[in-house]
């Protein structure tokens, strides 16, 4: 990892300049938004390269202000380290809020320890042997992250609609619909990360009106409120 | 099966359309070169694809020359000087898959309609056995997905998901060989894994009535409980959506996994078609009428990007 060259790893010229840099980071921090990533068996891989990414931001913003220095290092380091900071925080804190909140359920910790480390055929044994009656929410976000790391996607879209019809205040099974259905609309990534949109953006038209309202939504849920209340 | 994954070309830039061009040659050649010039009958646009992706992750890069083709005496063609890694291997993928496809369709079809296929059988299976000579492990895949197609197609009401996967898993296990790497290797396996459950699903769409017509399985037909060409008219919405749906989220997995790859050329061709051709494919078989009045308009440069 420490061999690349940080230019290299931005897709950026030696000659550019700190916006051209900074532009190329956001595009690379949103294709690999951990949230693009979540319950894929390749979220590991995705972190690898947000770190490296995060590594060459900072090394490519250390270079400019050395070659800046003189005229105006002062505000071109503030810039960067801030930029940088933000970017690590927010990323760190996703990951240990995922944890610790898995950590807060009860029965089926071990399910979700054995899919963390790939052992999806013993995990489905244990949801498979658990009788019709007691198959929670819960039951169907884990049986559908097992679909999805497989790739048996449409299963796995139908768990994670009853885990929210179930229980339809978690997040966590929330964030797993609600990213299935922007997909199955013609999105990428995840909703709400910015990565890749195809249509032009302010404009509502009969394609995105449904996708917008569902991330206003989103937002609407994140700070307490709820906009559309079936979903 | 064949043809889905290719380029939307007007939106490539022409040294990229010329590149793809040189690479598809560079196969036909490999093909001539490794399983003799009938073999270049099976050539394809989607192991084009697969061959742009095997030589994007390598180091080096022979560069190309040009040569005179048959097919095309009037002009010189430009192909990949003697590259000896990614494309033997991706003739080789070619004509095991094509082999796969002409034993499965002798064991479907009746006794007159195999007739043809029955013809290119000695060939095929000739091909298909040097292949696993020089690549082994290829022939293993392809009678497998053939296998575990025959028994998912016996079962009572196979679901979509169930249905596509011994293709995606086909799939999944021959891009997995186009690198070294571990890490690669896994982001390759899920890649193609999603690759070919896409083809799958848009094949599966494409032949639906064909299939209803000549009481064939499908997996919409079961899904909806089709059993006449008369039934898809009824329900024509409804699968076409469901159809939509589905490739649209198997497309968007594909492209986090595709994402990953490290890629050292040819971003811009592959960009192309993981976004704009798949998406343009999806359209020609979904509404094949509208597509084939407006195809003299593409979609205006402004509404994609391409970075």
């Amino acid at each position: 990892m420490s061999e690349k060259d940080p230019y290299q790893v931005l897709g950026v010229s030696r000659t550019a300049t700190e916006e051209q840099v900074k532009a190329a980071y956001r595009e690379l921090a949103k294709k690999y938004h951990p949230d693009n990533y979540a319950d894929s068996p390749l979220a590991d891989v995705a972190n690898e390269k947000m770190q490296e990414v995060n590594a060459a931001y900072d090394a490519v913003m250390k270079d400019l202000k050395n070659r800046g220095s003189g005229s105006q290092s002062g505000t071109q380091g503030s810039y960067g380290n801030g930029y940088g900071g933000y970017n690590n925080g927010s990323y760190g804190g996703y990951q240990q809020g995922g944890y610790s909140y898995n950590q807060s359920y009860g029965g089926m910790n071990d399910v979700r320890r054995m899919i963390q480390q790939n052992r999806l055929v013993e995990a489905e044994e244990i949801l498979d042997g658990t009788p019709g009656g007691r198959r929670d929410a819960e039951w169907h976000f884990l049986k559908g992250t097992i679909c999805y790391q497989r790739g048996w996607l449409d299963e796995a879209r139908n768990h994670f609609t009853a885990a929210c019809q179930m229980n339809p205040n978690n997040p966590e099974y929330r964030a797993a619909y609600n990213r299935m259905n922007w997909q199955s609309s013609g999105g990428y990534g995840a909703p709400g990360t910015g990565y890749r949109q195809t249509h032009t953006s302010g404009t509502i038209d009969a394609c995105n009106c449904c996708s917008n309202l569902l991330l206003a939504d989103c937002c609407c849920e994140c700070m307490g409120g709820d906009l559309i209340p079936c979903c | 099966m064949f043809g889905y994954i290719r380029p939307m070309t007007g939106q490539l830039r022409v040294s990229e359309y010329e590149t793809y061009r040189a690479v598809y040659c560079s196969i036909c050649h490999a093909l001539k070169e490794n399983f003799g010039a009938l073999s270049t009958l099976s050539l394809n646009y989607d192991f084009t694809f697969a061959a742009l992706l095997g030589l994007a992750m390598r180091e080096d890069f022979p560069g190309y020359e040009p040569f005179a083709c048959i097919a095309h005496p009037l002009h010189k063609r430009q192909r990949l000087k003697n590259e000896r890694k990614v494309l033997p291997f991706i003739s080789g993928c070619v004509v095991s898959m094509v082999h796969a496809k002409v034993a499965d369709n002798i064991a479907d079809a009746g006794s007159f309609k195999s007739f043809a296929f029955r013809l290119t059988f000695p060939f095929t299976a000739h091909a298909g056995k040097k292949a696993d000579r020089l690549y082994p492990g290829l022939m293993k895949i392809c009678t497998g997905m053939n296998d575990s197609q025959q028994k998912v197609e016996a079962l009572s009401a196979p679901s979509l998901d169930a249905a596509a996967e011994p293709s995606a898993h086909a799939l999944s296990e021959m891009m997995e060989m186009l690198s070294d790497d571990p890490l690669n290797r896994r982001v390759l396996s899920r890649f193609g894994y999603l690759l070919g459950r896409w083809i799958y699903i848009i094949d599966a769409l494409d032949d639906l009535k064909d299939d209803l017509k000549e009481k064939g399985f499908n997996p919409f037909a079961v899904r909806f409980s089709l059993s006449s060409p008369e039934e898809f008219e009824e329900k024509r919405e409804e699968i076409l959506r469901c159809g939509k749906e589905l490739l649209n989220v198997t497309g968007a997995e594909m492209a986090a996994a595709y994402e990953l790859l490290p890629l050292k050329r040819f971003k811009g061709i592959l960009d192309n078609i993981v976004y704009l051709g798949l998406n343009a494919s999806m359209e020609r078989v979904l509404n094949p009428k509208k597509t084939a009045s407006s195809a003299g308009d593409p979609v205006p440069p402004s509404a994609v990007s391409l970075t």
